[in-house]
């Protein structure tokens, strides 16, 4: 049976710049476990800026992984926090919102 | 559904409200007055109670406070009680969840589950806020659902308990 997945538009505190890729998963394993991480199956599907991308996650452990996220402040040893922004079945939807709020001045304006 | 969230000790701009999804972030001391019953004399009628002691929050929902948060989530069931009777608001403060770490944060994870199970098997109108007094304790309004849903609340409750503190802490004005 084919995987259903979400998209996640997923805003950090932080710029990313210098973070690993693998800590990130590696934090996300640690909140939902080993096995719930093989099925959530996660993987940055986009990365928009350096502050904003879309988490792809399998449907099964979409709410856990949107209630892990909250739990992250740190990464690559610096305090960090990651938002849940908007979640949609396809990536065009998650492009459609950026453009749609303005995104990109929004994040400009706020947090830092 | 709009929804509202409430915070401590920081400043939040409309364009960080609107990123996280919510209507307004009330600020306390600035939207909201909220009255610390471990330290205040000041008497908490229709303003929003805190407290660490179950003692404290008795006093706070039998003087009609709006909405009553025990900070470290831990209530007696007799200040569950008293705040049906008064028909206050029991706010879970979930900043005692995203700020802990490790075992602490397990168990105010289950805490927080037994006070709410016991909260709704009562009846009581509950409200879930970050009480975030920094930008790393702020979340979306998708993360406060789903981190309502962790601790036990149905899905209908969670977001309730999210919009419907408006009704408790817009009114609170200092």
């Amino acid at each position: 049976m084919k995987r259903k997945y979400r998209y996640i538009l997923v805003m950090s505190l932080k710029p990313l710049n210098g973070v690993d890729e693998r800590d990130f998963y590696a934090e996300l394993m640690r909140l939902i476990g080993e096995l719930h991480f093989a099925e959530a199956n996660p993987k940055i599907a986009r990365q928009i800026s350096n502050r904003l991308f879309v988490l792809k996650i399998s449907l099964s452990q979409y709410e856990e992984a949107i209630a892990a996220l909250a739990l992250i402040k740190r990464i690559s040893g610096i305090e960090n926090a990651f938002y849940t922004i908007y979640a949609s079945g396809t990536l065009k939807a998650i492009e459609k919102y950026i453009k749609s709020t303005n995104m990109g001045s929004l994040i400009e304006s706020n947090l830092n | 559904m709009e929804y509202y969230d409430a915070a401590i000790g920081m400043q939040i701009g409309a364009s960080t409200e609107k990123l996280l999804g919510f209507r307004k972030i009330f600020v306390a001391g600035k939207d909201f007055k909220l009255v610390d019953m471990d330290f205040s004399k000041e008497d908490p009628k229709n303003s929003i109670a805190m407290g660490k002691t179950s003692l404290g929050l008795l006093k706070a929902s039998r003087r009609f406070a709006k909405g009553i948060i025990p900070v470290e989530i831990d209530v007696d069931k007799r200040v569950v009680e008293s705040i049906k009777e008064n028909e206050s608001m029991l706010l879970i403060p979930l900043n005692r969840i995203v700020s802990t770490y490790g075992i602490v944060r397990a168990r105010n994870i289950k805490i927080a589950s037994k006070v709410l199970e016991y909260a709704l098997k009562r009846r009581v109108s509950v409200g879930f806020i970050t009480m975030a007094s920094s930008e790393t304790q702020l979340m979306s309004f998708m993360q406060l659902i789903e981190l309502a849903k962790l601790i036990g609340a149905p899905e209908d409750v969670a977001r309730a308990g999210i919009s419907e503190i408006n009704e408790r802490i817009g009114e609170a004005t200092p």
